[in-house]
């Protein structure tokens, strides 16, 4: 784990540029959450809607909404594939968004379907400090 | 029903209202609504996407605040820019402008009082205007018609104010000796400085009931504003009210169709601040059914909705209460 100015960023992750992590895990299937700078820009999150399980995602299209102080978003995928598991628990507590970006504030887990092409086209950990930098800058 | 104006509305029961909104009674006149998403909310769907820091609001307060109302208790102070002196409030809009901001929203926490100390940046807000031109936004609290005046020389494009018509939730809510008396002199020093000046009224912000509402609306009306907006109360984390349940979204549409009654030439908005989710969506649908004027980060379902009654949709990265500037009743 790095830090660029009061962001956080995990060593082990990719990262889109609207503003999702993806993680590959053991098992080839991969979690998708939200990065630190976003949750600290938009604030206090309180209220996310996600898929279901069973449904596809589309890498760069949206596949859910979150709402906060400061923000009315759609969430957009960083991978192609099928949800696996959706965060129950987001609905309920969506702070976890805030609280944990990396941990328990996870968002979806889905199986991926054409996950080589998709890690070409987002950022890897290096490039993901270079963007965090950009982004410091701007505010 | 004998005939329906703003009093009646007000106490018709749920079901009536929703029922008069459902069949079109209150619908939009103008054929046309107007979507605004400036950059203090990030905004994003297929609609639109706010653009970065094209228009943020400012605090000249940082997150103080003398009041800390139990709604709020500074949080919102939080999610601004903070800028708490002349210079670096020039200096902000200077770097705004550099990276294509097209104006700003001045705010700021509330001296015991109930003002907000816009007086000692009038310098500073006047130089914006003359030297960078962008569109500058003022949210005031109390106000006496020395410092609109002040405002009005500067040259700023639109006062906002909150109005509350309930000496009860002033004094409760807001932790603030004033009294309505002081809201409504705040409206006449607008109204007779000429400034635009957009009011709001916070539906629910008497811990989530209607309270004071109607009063507000009936005070504003006689001071001919710019245009009216609507916001609801919504709980936030860290505030004493962050358990109380918000109005409903038909208390919402009750307070937005009296704003259209009372207010028929003066457009009729539904600003950014109200109840997230599953209640806003809700909400959103009965503004437009209610037939608003605008509505500040919409719904996509609203935004379909609007187009399937054929009204004419535009979007703009302006503050909702520049509605006045697009559009004439």
């Amino acid at each position: 784990m790095v830090k660029v100015e009061d962001y956080e960023v995990p060593e082990n992750l990719c990262y889109h540029k609207e503003y999702l992590w993806a993680k590959k895990e053991d098992d080839g299937k991969v979690k998708i959450g939200m990065i630190d700078f976003a949750q600290k820009q938009l604030h206090d999150i309180v209220y996310v809607e996600l898929p279901s399980v069973g449904d596809t995602i589309t890498q760069n299209e949206p596949f859910g909404t979150l709402e906060s102080v400061k923000a009315v978003s759609d969430l957009v995928a960083p991978v192609n594939g099928t949800i696996e598991a959706v965060n129950e628990e987001l609905e309920s507590k969506p702070e976890l968004l805030n609280e944990d970006p990396y941990g328990e504030g996870w968002i979806l887990i889905v199986s991926p379907s054409n996950l080589d092409e998709d890690l070409k086209a987002i950022l890897d950990f290096n490039a993901a400090v270079e963007w965090h930098k950009e982004l410091a800058k701007e505010g | 029903m004998t005939s329906l104006d703003a009093e009646t509305v007000w106490y018709l029961p749920k079901k009536e209202l929703v029922n008069l909104i459902e069949s079109g009674t209150f619908s939009n006149k103008a054929k046309q609504i107007q979507f605004y998403a400036p950059s203090f909310v990030h905004y994003k769907n297929k609609y639109f996407r706010s653009s970065h820091n094209s228009f943020p609001s400012i605090s000249i307060t940082g997150s103080s605040c003398a009041l800390k109302c139990k709604h709020c208790n500074g949080k919102v102070l939080d999610t601004m820019v903070s800028a708490s002196t002349s210079a670096a409030l020039f200096g902000l809009c200077e770097k705004l402008k550099s990276d294509g901001a097209v104006g700003c929203l001045i705010s700021g926490g509330c001296l015991p009082d109930g003002s907000v100390p816009l007086d000692i940046f009038i310098d500073a807000i006047a130089k914006v205007k003359r030297e960078l031109g962008l569109t500058v936004i003022v949210h005031t609290g109390v106000i006496d018609v020395s410092s609109a005046k002040q405002l009005k020389a500067a040259g700023v494009d639109a006062a906002l104010i909150d109005i509350i018509g309930s000496n009860e939730t002033i004094r409760e809510v807001y932790n603030l000796d004033v009294s309505v008396a002081d809201y409504e002199q705040s409206l006449k020093a607008f109204h007779e400085t000429k400034i635009p000046f957009v009011p709001h009224v916070l539906a629910g912000l008497h811990y989530g009931e209607l309270k004071g509402e109607l009063e507000a609306l009936k005070m504003m009306a006689k001071y001919s504003p710019s245009a009216v907006i609507t916001i609801a109360f919504m709980p936030i984390r860290g505030t004493p009210m962050e358990k109380v349940t918000p109005p409903e979204p038909e208390d919402i549409a009750r307070v937005l169709v009296a704003a259209k009654l009372l207010m028929p030439k003066t457009p009729i908005v539904l600003g950014c601040m109200r109840p997230k989710g599953e209640h806003r969506k809700k909400t959103d649908m009965l503004a437009v059914k209610a037939g608003v004027d605008a509505i500040a980060f919409p719904v996509e379902d609203a935004i379909q909705l609007a187009e399937s009654l054929n009204l004419e949709i535009y979007f703009s990265p302006l503050c909702c209460s520049q509605i006045f500037e697009t559009i004439n009743l």
